[in-house]
């Protein structure tokens, strides 16, 4: 029995390691390869890697090519000297493979977007994450990363207070717009077009006087306002103003500072004039609580911040006629209760206000015409997602996801889609959230800081012949910063990590956005010797005994 | 065959009608005959990123864009048509202009049966030409023959008019800046032309008086004419070994030349010339004739001689006449690639190592028709030793160069191994000769065999080489395979299994 299994045993490894088990191997590791790139060229790299590269099937051929290359040495032992090159090929793939192992495990490989002035640390990674956040806290959860719509009911996180179900996972989706009813919430399509251009424009209002939505179209700035603010800044004269906090508004007049008002959340906001005599300058200072706002109302209905830059995102504007007047083109528009859509620009120095006739209205600039094609009162736009076709590039790609969220409290629970284009709110019960697709991301030890991103052009065009990022390099611990360039083969190493200048693009305002990758690799000189003993190995076999033992003949 | 005799007789005329040029030439140059002086066609000017001279830019416009029947050298007709305009040129010269329409679904929106057309009719078409283009390049369908044909013709008449309203030609004026020739005075452009040159830095000048002497001698054309020459000499070299020396000294100056021009490809660009698949194409024939010579030499025997010229003769064929697969033009570098050391050793490693592969294919397909013309069959041990040979050194340089560019990519952006399609089909054509190697050794391939297994594995190296740019690229959707370059591949590995199959049937049906 035993000297059975040991014959079973002595023909495997002979199996193992003899060239006609090595050679049909290496065609099927050939033959998956051929597939990934045609896979890849078809369908893009990250497809490629998920249903070859990255496969159980694909690692279970490299280990046994790993077993293979072993177990041939371990059958010529021992050493014989015609052999030496042999046992150094086969030793050097080991040991690269060793350290691809290494790197894949232990490594980090992730990209760093930085824009000018920003300070970063997180490094984003391939890996696709759920993201979901509440007032309290942030939920990080593992999407297993899939190529097929994936449908089911599989319970992602469990907590106190909730949990949180996914329903179908779409890798490659396509995302289109619903409507559906939501009170005090409206939205009109617009075409705006004159000879040389046409543009389709989708305003919404959400209903509350807290985010006016605008869409820019070269200076000209198109935004939708409430009802009731177009209303009450209808007739302002040149002092009146209001002012308006997160969905109330205030009457205020700008001659007439100090004030008090008191909020009807009971906060108290102080509004004052501050003059400025060495500057011969004036500004409007509120403060709501603790938090102070400078206005400048003849420059931007928006607070400036530190370096005169418009804080849009502010919860409290100062509306008023100077403010508008002293803008760059504007048109307001608004819906009264009845559909009916009003609008509101200047035209040659005078405020003009008029309620949308049918045909549109000639604008006062670029000969532009403004034509309504649809209101919708007390609707709100909503993305739903099917599957889609996926794209070779991997930035046009969506993927999206269909969860439900249980609050065990009150017993509600609600279904809803989230994706990797913007986040999701969503209110269950009594619970608020937020929740999106991200990647994952690791926090580096130290921060980097752009302070430049330059870029040297081939004479004559555009094309880039050199970029390179300034940077900043703020360490965590000492508190220590010191500056480095980053350019093509001159990356930055710290703390283990290294940062290569990787590409760049121009955002949505044109500024210039650094991409860098992050790197830490702990196999990176394990494969360097593999790969040096492996050629060696080769050198040796095939150009110095090999050709000499069956050399040619005269 | 017809083809290369072409070539030489066209040679000669060219000779011939320069010393008559040389001879009829006016002493006295008149303004009307500003474009025909040498100083024009000389003069540097900026284009697609880099100094070059006019006669490069010129050549390089017409040949991509335009179909003329006109006998001027290219630099003349860039020179009269920028300064005189279409209409007056092709009085001037009793020729047309048009602009080359390559694809058959534009000609249809041209509406002309012929290969070229109007810049007018182009510029009627225009609306329709942009819109296909639009919509071809948002149909998902990648780049697309007809995308790429569209995009060709609508370049093409821009690149004209801009030529036309002198926007194109770029001088550089006094203050140093390059400025287009329409804010020149013609009366000056003659001394401005002049001083320019010397304007330039002195790596500049360098640069561009090397990138003349390349476009005069053209030794890639010549090193084709002597490699024909030096492989009818080792073809007679097998009959007669008298010719063996001669053979084996025509085959080193074909080296030679070849490398002269490798040398001065690399003065114009100050970088190793090993950017494109020209300059690779043109180190495998490099490298093919080394071995040839080496083996050869040291076997004092013309017949692998007479295989690595013959090796030579289509690589270098393929760079004079295939010119829309391999681009001999010279363009700047994308900002990664700019590293000298790791470029000029990982590209010239890797395609040294294809220049062996391509010289054991050679081989490999010369015994296996020999192999099926003779009567009895005949040992091919002595061509298998060097077809393993070349392909033992050939797999060396190969697994050194994919480790050398895994390094360079570590280096360069921390990634030692991505499975890129180029490197994993580099990998690929590796493990298919470990494949022929290990069965070598395991018995498996013998004899003929062998022979077989090594022509096959060559198109594994080609898909390696050019199939993944010119196939895997365009998406591997039906009009991929319209472009030069598919097709190309396509006709060798038909032509390939052709001969595979044909030596399979004729070694199992030996006849009496």
């Amino acid at each position: 029995m035993k000297s059975r299994l040991e014959s079973q045993f002595k023909w495997i490894r002979k199996l193992l390691g003899s060239a006609r088990f090595a050679i049909p191997l290496l065609g099927v590791f050939a033959l998956a390869m051929m597939v990934g790139t045609v896979i890849e060229s078809r369908f893009g790299a990250s497809v490629a890697t998920l249903t070859v590269y990255m496969t159980w099937w694909f690692f279970l051929i490299q280990g046994l090519m790993l077993l293979s290359l072993i177990v041939a040495v371990l059958d010529r032992l021992p050493m014989q000297k015609r052999l030496y090159g042999f046992y150094l090929i086969h030793a050097g793939i080991v040991i690269l493979i060793v350290g691809s192992v290494l790197t894949r495990y232990l490594g980090i490989d992730g990209t760093i977007q930085i824009e000018k002035g920003l300070e970063k640390s997180e490094v984003s990674l391939q890996e696709d994450q759920l993201i979901l956040e509440t007032t309290e806290e942030k939920l990080s959860l593992t999407l297993e990363p899939r190529v097929l719509t994936w449908t089911g009911l599989k319970t992602l996180a469990k907590t106190g207070l909730f949990k949180i179900d996914l329903i179908r996972y779409i890798p490659f989706a396509k995302a289109e717009t619903i409507f559906v009813p939501k009170k005090g919430s409206t939205h009109v399509d617009l075409v705006v077009r004159n000879e040389q251009l046409a543009e389709k424009i989708s305003l919404l209002n959400p209903g509350n006087l807290i985010s006016p939505n605008s869409k820019k179209m070269g200076p000209l700035e198109i935004k939708m306002i409430s009802w009731d603010e177009f209303e009450r800044t209808r007739e302002s004269a040149h002092q009146a103003a209001r002012i308006i906090v997160q969905g109330e508004s205030q009457s205020i007049e700008l001659t007439k500072l100090p004030l008090n008002i008191t909020l009807s959340g009971g906060e108290q906001l102080k509004a004052r004039q501050v003059r400025l005599e060495k500057a011969s300058l004036s500004f409007i200072e509120v403060q709501i609580g603790s938090r102070v706002y400078k206005f400048f109302p003849r420059y931007s209905e928006y607070p400036l911040k530190d370096h005169l830059e418009v804080d849009r995102s502010s919860p409290v504007r100062i509306v008023g006629k100077d403010s508008y007047i002293n803008q760059g083109p504007w048109l307001h528009l608004a819906v009264d209760p009845n559909g009916q859509m009003h609008v509101r620009f200047i035209e040659k120095g005078a405020l003009k206000t008029l309620a949308y006739p049918d045909g549109g209205i000639l604008l006062p600039w670029m000969n532009l015409r403004l034509a309504l094609t649809k209101v919708r009162k007390d609707e709100t736009p909503e993305l739903v997602f099917s599957e889609g076709a996926i794209h070779k590039e991997s930035d046009k790609n969506i993927k999206a996801a269909q969860i439900q969220v249980t609050h065990f409290e009150s017993a509600t629970s609600t279904k809803f889609w989230i994706s990797d284009l913007t986040a999701t709110e969503q209110r269950v019960g009594p619970l608020s959230l937020a929740a999106m697709i991200g990647k994952k991301s690791v926090k580096l030890p130290f921060s980097v800081q752009l302070e430049k991103f330059q870029m040297e052009h081939n004479p004559g065009t555009m094309d880039a012949a050199s970029y390179e990022s300034d940077v900043l390099v703020h360490d965590s611990a000492s508190k220590e910063v010191h500056s480095h360039k980053i350019f093509m083969n001159h990356p930055l190493k710290k703390a283990g990590f290294t940062l290569y200048q990787s590409s760049y693009f121009q955002d949505s305002d044109n500024e210039y956005v650094s991409v860098l990758s992050v790197n830490r690799d702990p196999g990176r000189w394990i494969k360097y010797f593999g790969a040096f003993v492996l050629v060696i190995g080769l050198i040796w076999h095939y150009l110095i005994v090999y050709t000499k033992i069956s050399g040619i003949k005269k | 065959m017809r083809d290369l005799f072409t070539l030489i007789i066209l040679k000669w005329c060219n000779l011939t009608g320069l010393i008559f040029l040389i001879l009829l030439a006016p002493t006295s140059r008149a303004d009307n005959h500003l474009c025909e002086q040498s100083v024009v066609a000389e003069s540097p000017t900026l284009s697609e990123g880099r100094v070059k001279p006019l006669m490069v830019v010129a050549r390089e416009f017409r040949k991509r864009s335009l179909s003329d029947n006109c006998r001027v050298s290219d630099s003349v007709l860039y020179c009269e048509l920028s300064i005189y305009g279409v209409a007056e040129f092709e009085k001037r010269n009793n020729c047309r202009v048009e602009i080359r329409v390559e694809h058959d679904r534009v000609r249809e929106i041209l509406k002309t049966q012929s290969r070229s057309a109007r810049l007018e009719l182009v510029d009627d078409s225009r609306f329709a030409l942009t819109t296909e283009y639009q919509n071809e390049e948002a149909s998902g369908r990648g780049e697309t023959g007809y995308a790429l044909g569209l995009g060709r013709v609508l370049s093409s008449a821009n690149r004209l008019h801009e030529i036309l309203d002198r926007s194109d030609w770029k001088v550089l004026d006094s203050s140093n800046q390059w400025v287009s020739l329409s804010t020149v005075t013609m009366a000056d452009l003659v001394q401005l032309l002049t001083l320019s040159s010397e304007r330039l830095t002195n790596q500049e000048q360098f640069q561009l008086r090397n990138e003349i002497t390349l476009e005069k001698t053209q030794p890639f054309s010549w090193a084709l004419v002597l490699a024909l020459g030096a492989f009818l000499l080792a073809m007679a070299g097998l009959k007669f070994a008298i010719w063996y020396l001669p053979s084996l000294i025509a085959a080193c100056s074909v080296l030679g030349i070849q490398a002269f021009g490798v040398v001065l490809r690399g003065f114009v660009t100050s970088r190793a010339p090993v950017t494109n698949m020209y300059e690779t194409v043109m180190w495998a024939g490099l490298g093919a004739l080394f071995m040839g010579i080496v083996i050869a030499a040291k076997q004092k025997k013309t017949l692998f001689l007479a295989l690595a010229l013959a090796t030579q003769v289509i690589i270098l064929f393929m760079m004079r006449f295939s010119t829309s697969m391999l681009d001999s033009s010279l363009r700047p570098l994308v900002p990664v690639l700019r590293d000298n050391f790791w470029l000029s050793t990982h590209v010239t490693t890797i395609t040294l190592s294809y220049a062996c592969f391509a010289f054991a294919w050679i081989i490999s397909n010369v015994a296996l028709v020999k192999s099926m013309m003779r009567k009895k069959f005949a040992s091919l041990d002595e061509w298998n030793t060097v077809i393993r040979i070349n392909i033992q050194v050939g797999t060396v340089l190969l697994a050194a160069g994919i480790i050398l560019g895994g390094v360079w990519a570590d280096y360069s952006w921390g990634r030692f191994w991505g499975w890129d399609p180029k490197e994993t089909w580099s990998l690929i054509a590796l493990i298919i000769y470990m494949m022929i190697l290990h069965g070598k050794y395991a018995g498996w391939f013998r004899g003929l065999g062998f022979t077989q297994a090594s022509a096959f594995a060559f198109m594994f190296v080609l898909m390696a080489w050019f199939g993944v740019n010119y196939i895997l690229a365009t998406g591997l959707h039906s009009y991929g395979f319209s472009s030069g370059g598919a097709s190309f591949l396509l006709t060798v590995f038909l032509a390939q299994v052709g001969i595979l199959t044909l030596s399979r049937v004729r070694s199992s049906f030996p006849v009496r």
